[in-house]
């Protein structure tokens, strides 16, 4: 539909039918956040949410226009772009703006950049061309590179710091891998290589964060109750320069400390009910007492107005957008098409599930965004980005003899001694 | 391959959907009834104090003194302190104005000099409150971060907050007008504590100040929220102002709500702090406050003078004044500030007695039957035959024969020194405490000194004592109460002040039997009224009343005014320096350049001896008796610091202030005034 026909059974239509209620439902949320009352028109917030919205759509049209291929030819550019605005955030530099402790954004006047989210789409298309017409990732030394590539922006975005978009990164790299064709043992040992290495990284991170992901354990009363029963336990995991003071009232306190955002985040989904307590309405409307609310935390808002049925259908749009991202991959023959397929769709899962667990208290909290429904253009713009470059596979289907690519057979290879 | 794998990574993706959606119907099918009520809770709001009024300080006759009289303050909201839009619209649309109305950030810093026009506060005054209330607000804000992980709106950041306070009706009638247009400003009323009666009563009122955090760390109260101190409050600092603190502060109103507007707690309204009434009489200080200024003008080597004037039997303080006081033009010059030190209470202040001692001194005696009434001593000027130069008395030639009456009459020191060996320091330890002295008088000011008495139990310790010199020092206080003791034979703390609490001061007989309290009157009445006596013709009144007056003068020698001090300073040089005592000259310099002090001289030699009298008005005809209730008897105590001689200077003045009560009470109640005045 985007290109010359308006085919109803175009496969992009799939991709754009989940897409749409996940923005209405994040514009109906700000408006009914920012005015509560329902006095005045649209609000401010939501006529800025709506304009990102359209930018998002020309960011797409353009993509599709431009075609991944073209995209792809610049992707190591881009990433390299990407890279360098992240390291200009490091130092201190100017136009970079600080917020709450992290600096993650470049402003520009009235433009703020954020270049974590612009490295998102570029690593996609990155990885996607390097891996496109290789084999050598079928062998473990033949990872090596691929995670090098990783890393880079990872380590960049790890030390704004922001955990939660750097731990995207990994997961679209195996699917990408796997997709690719690359052998279940050798990513099975990455991975156990990477749960080896989890202690280390456990120590590298600030004391914060480490609190946010002991919350998923400590949200159950009764665990806190038992640790409180035995606080010399608990006080061995005091990190060093925390007063054992503070440390009990981490635990004792939990809830109005470390975890004042998951309770009522939990609360806020609870008290939703199964069917909601209706658009505009309940208490976490119409008071500010989750904060957050209009980002981070608004599929929290989503439940709370309508329900389980509203969740859950926020889901299945997710689910219905993921697989037509990996129905469009098998319906492709062209490599680099498939593979930047995967990788988009599954950033866009990994991106929604990341921040539904975390609402749910299933996950740790991160600053992950919610593709689609969260305010903020940057977001906006990248989960477009992502659906420009599914549709643009979706719309060339090259017709071509060769056998199709990444249908490596195991046993042949066993005789030919293809590596 | 590529499509099982895809499918693969399908379910991968799956598993953690499907525990999302279980996860959802537990919490919103199973615990949806908990987390209601949960929500519910958590709209509560941190609970909004009410501050109640400072009870006022009233005189005798309820003249007020110091009360809380209204004020009104000029508030910014927090949100146009720092320019963030969105907390702007959240204070906009909470007062039910339009966000689209919000204001231009010029019309905001305009608002600012308007501010500034208004109230006559400097433009950067205003700028640097400004910046001290972002700080604070932004330190909260980190705090509450700090504690949560998530950055969250903090109360202190949706309310206004006081930037100029202080303005009077007019200014803040102005400043309503003049800001009319700016929503973001509230003009809103407060109180400020007003003090009338000027420097006479000065000490007596004292003053409040703000708490500090050493006052909130040891606070009694800190664990009822609504009597405790916080920041920013003021609590009594100086005189019944703090001696009264508990009565005269209120406790605060609280109201705890929900963001609905719900009560979680009962609401408390503010109790305003209860009355505290003087026994002063503010008409009577202030004359007895221009009698001694004048004292002071005709002596400028005078530091200062004070006065005490007590009703009988009550011991209620009529007046107690110190003179000089703070806020007095005509002393508050500096050097003045340095040589008179107007802050000083002085009625209870410390200071020898001298001779004014001599009268307790001798109904002790009498009582342990060491003296009576036929026992002399004789007087040749000076107390061992072969040392005319020390113990000496003040007659060159002495008095000759002394008997008890007389020794009071003249002041004899010769017949003191005797009595101080007959008793010795320690039968006078067990006495003094009975007269009141070394003990605090029960006024309860914070200023009050108990005194000091000696310790050393030598003869010539106790010689000194009895003629109120040596390690003796009395504060004016306790001189009008151990005249008070004398007048009635009993003993009872002073009251200054009371609430609504009865008067539980018990009255406790003295052991001194009735013909020994004859005696000292007797003597205490010769002193004054006849020949020879110290004050006699010094206290007369100018005509013919229902009282005599007796009493007792002092003239005790006093400290040097200032001293002079060889100093080693620490670049080596040696130099003599003046100064009114150590810890002046110490203070004078920076603690690198302190210097040590070698040796100290007295750098006043020619100086006055402190000038005392203390003495009562009893009833005519009637003065060996005990006072009683209804006879309008009154005990006055003056000192006048390096004036000289207690008769010669001291007495006048206490004859001119009694003077001056008898002459009010004529014209306020003639008859009553009358009905004492005839002698029975």
């Amino acid at each position: 539909m985007i290109g010359h026909r308006w085919r109803p059974t175009h496969p992009s239509w799939a991709l754009l039918v989940p897409a749409a209620p996940l923005c209405l439902a994040g514009l109906l949320t700000l408006e009914a956040i920012y005015d509560p009352a329902g006095t005045s028109g649209l609000s401010r917030a939501v006529w800025r949410q709506l304009a990102y919205l359209a930018l998002g759509l020309a960011c797409m049209k353009g993509i599709v226009l431009l075609g991944y291929q073209r995209l792809g030819r610049h992707a190591y550019a881009l990433l390299a772009g990407c890279v360098l605005l992240l390291v200009w955030l490091l130092p201190d530099m100017p136009l970079v703006l600080e917020r709450n402790g992290s600096r993650r954004w470049i402003g520009l006047g009235p433009v703020v950049i954020q270049p974590s989210e612009l490295t998102k789409v570029a690593y996609v298309l990155a990885m996607a061309w390097y891996l496109r017409y290789r084999r050598n990732y079928r062998t473990l030394g033949g990872l090596v590179q691929p995670f090098l590539i990783t890393l880079v922006p990872m380590a960049l975005i790890k030390l704004q710091p922001d955990l939660g978009t750097v731990l995207l990164f990994l997961p679209v790299l195996m699917a990408m891998l796997l997709a690719a064709g690359a052998k279940v043992r050798h990513l099975l040992v990455v991975i156990l290589m990477g749960v080896a290495c989890l202690p280390l990284l456990w120590f590298k991170i600030a004391s914060y964060q480490r609190l946010r992901i002991v919350g998923v354990v400590l949200q159950d009363p009764g665990i806190r109750a038992a640790l409180e029963r035995r606080p010399e336990l608990w006080q061995s995991f005091r990190p060093p320069g925390v007063r054992p003071a503070d440390w009990i009232a981490e635990l004792t306190e939990w809830e109005v400390r470390s975890g004042f955002q998951l309770t009522h985040s939990k609360t806020a989904i609870g008290s939703g009910g199964l069917l909601g307590q209706g658009w505009r309405r309940g208490l976490f409307v119409e008071y500010d007492i989750l904060p957050e609310r209009q980002n981070d935390f608004i599929f929290a808002l989503v439940a709370h107005q309508w329900g389980t049925w509203g969740a859950v259908g926020v889901l299945l749009c997710y689910a219905l957008l993921t697989v037509a991202g990996f129905e469009i991959a098998t319906l492709t023959n062209e490599p680099m098409g498939r593979l930047v397929a995967v990788g988009a769709a599954t950033m866009l899962a990994v991106q929604a599930l990341t921040n539904v667990l975390m609402t749910l208290g299933l996950g740790p909290v991160t600053g992950v965004t919610l593709p689609f429904v969260s305010q903020g253009g940057s977001s906006l713009l990248t989960s477009f980005a992502l659906l420009g470059l599914l549709v643009s596979v979706a719309r060339i289907r090259p017709i071509t003899l060769a056998t199709p690519p990444f249908e490596f057979d195991e046993e042949a290879e066993r005789y030919q001694h293809v590596p | 391959m590529f499509e099982r794998r895809v499918k693969i990574l399908l379910v991968m993706l799956a598993c953690p959907a499907v525990l999302a959606s279980a996860r959802l119907v537990q919490l919103q099918w199973w615990q949806a009834e908990a987390f209601a009520a949960a929500a519910e809770r958590m709209l509560s709001l941190p609970p909004r104090y009410f501050p109640a009024l400072r009870g006022e300080i009233l005189d005798r006759r309820g003249r007020p003194l110091a009360f809380d009289a209204p004020v009104w303050e000029v508030a910014f909201h927090y949100a146009f302190m720092v320019e963030d839009d969105a907390l702007r619209r959240r204070v906009y649309r909470a007062a039910g104005l339009r966000a689209a109305d919000l204001p231009s950030p010029q019309r905001v810093e305009e608002s600012w000099r308007l501010v500034s026009q208004l109230t006559g506060v400097a433009m950067d005054r205003l700028m640097e409150r400004r910046d001290r209330v972002v700080a604070s607000v932004a330190r909260i804000k980190a705090a509450v971060q700090r504690r949560r992980g998530v950055e969250t709106v903090v109360q202190e950041e949706t309310m206004a907050h006081t930037v100029v306070g202080g303005l009077d009706q007019q200014m803040q009638v102005d400043a309503r007008l003049g800001l009319a247009g700016c929503p973001w400003i509230e003009v809103r009323p407060c109180h400020t504590r007003r003090y009338e009666g000027g420097p006479a009563l000065f000490h007596i009122v004292g003053r409040v100040g703000e708490v500090d955090a050493e006052t909130i760390a040891s606070d009694p109260r800190a664990d009822d929220d609504l009597a405790c101190y916080r920041p920013g409050e003021v609590r009594g600092i100086a005189g019944v102002e703090s001696a009264a603190e508990s009565v005269l502060r209120g406790r605060r109103g609280r109201r705890h709500e929900d963001q609905k507007g719900r009560p979680l707690s009962p609401p408390a309204d503010p109790v305003d702090g209860a009355n505290v009434h003087l026994t002063i009489d503010a008409e009577l200080q202030q004359a007895i406050y221009v009698r001694l200024s004048a004292v002071l003008e005709e002596n400028p080597g005078s530091t200062g003078a004070c006065a005490v004037v007590l009703d009988l039997p009550s011991r209620d303080v009529l007046a107690a004044v110190s003179c000089p006081a703070v806020g007095d033009p005509a002393v508050a010059s500096p050097e003045d500030e340095t040589f008179r030190q107007p802050w000083l209470f002085r009625p209870g202040l410390a200071r020898p007695p001298g001779s004014i001692v001599k009268p307790m001194l001798l109904a002790a005696a009498m009582a342990d039957g060491k003296v009576n009434t036929g026992t002399y001593f004789t007087c040749s000027g000076h107390l061992f035959p072969d040392r005319p130069d020390r113990w000496r008395c003040m007659a060159t030639y002495g008095h000759g024969p002394v008997d008890p009456v007389t020794s009071l009459q003249k002041s004899c020191n010769v017949f003191y020194y005797h009595v101080g060996q007959l008793l010795g320091v320690r039968r006078m330890r067990y006495w003094w405490p009975l007269f009141g002295l070394g003990e605090r008088t029960g006024v309860g000011l914070p200023e009050e000194s108990a005194g000091r008495l000696p310790d050393e139990l030598t003869e010539g310790a106790a010689r000194l004592a009895a003629i109120g010199q040596g390690r003796l020092d009395v504060t004016p206080l306790q001189a009008a109460e151990m005249a008070a003791t004398v007048a009635t034979g009993t003993h009872r703390p002073l009251r200054l002040w009371h609430s609504d609490a009865p008067d539980n001061r018990k009255e406790t007989p003295l052991p001194v039997p009735p013909d020994a309290w004859r005696t000292v009157r007797e003597g205490m009445y010769a002193a004054v009224n006849m020949p020879g006596g110290t004050a006699f013709r010094r206290a007369d009144f100018s005509r013919p009343t229902g009282f005599v007056l007796l009493g007792k003068t002092g003239s005790a020698e006093a400290p040097p005014r200032q001293s002079a001090y060889t100093c080693r300073f620490p670049d080596g040089s040696v130099r003599r320096i003046v100064a009114r005592n150590r810890r002046a000259l110490l203070d004078s310099f920076d603690p690198a350049e302190r210097p040590t002090i070698l040796s100290q001289q007295d750098a006043d030699p020619d100086r006055d001896t402190h000038a005392w009298f203390i003495g009562y008005l009893a009833p005519r005809g009637r003065y060996l008796e005990p006072v009683r209730p209804g006879d309008g008897a009154l005990v006055v105590a003056v000192l006048l610091e390096y004036v000289g001689h207690g008769g010669e200077a001291a007495a006048p003045v206490a004859a001119a202030i009694l003077e001056d009560i008898l002459t009010g009470r004529e014209r306020s109640d003639p008859v009553q005034a009358a009905a004492q005045e005839t002698p029975r």
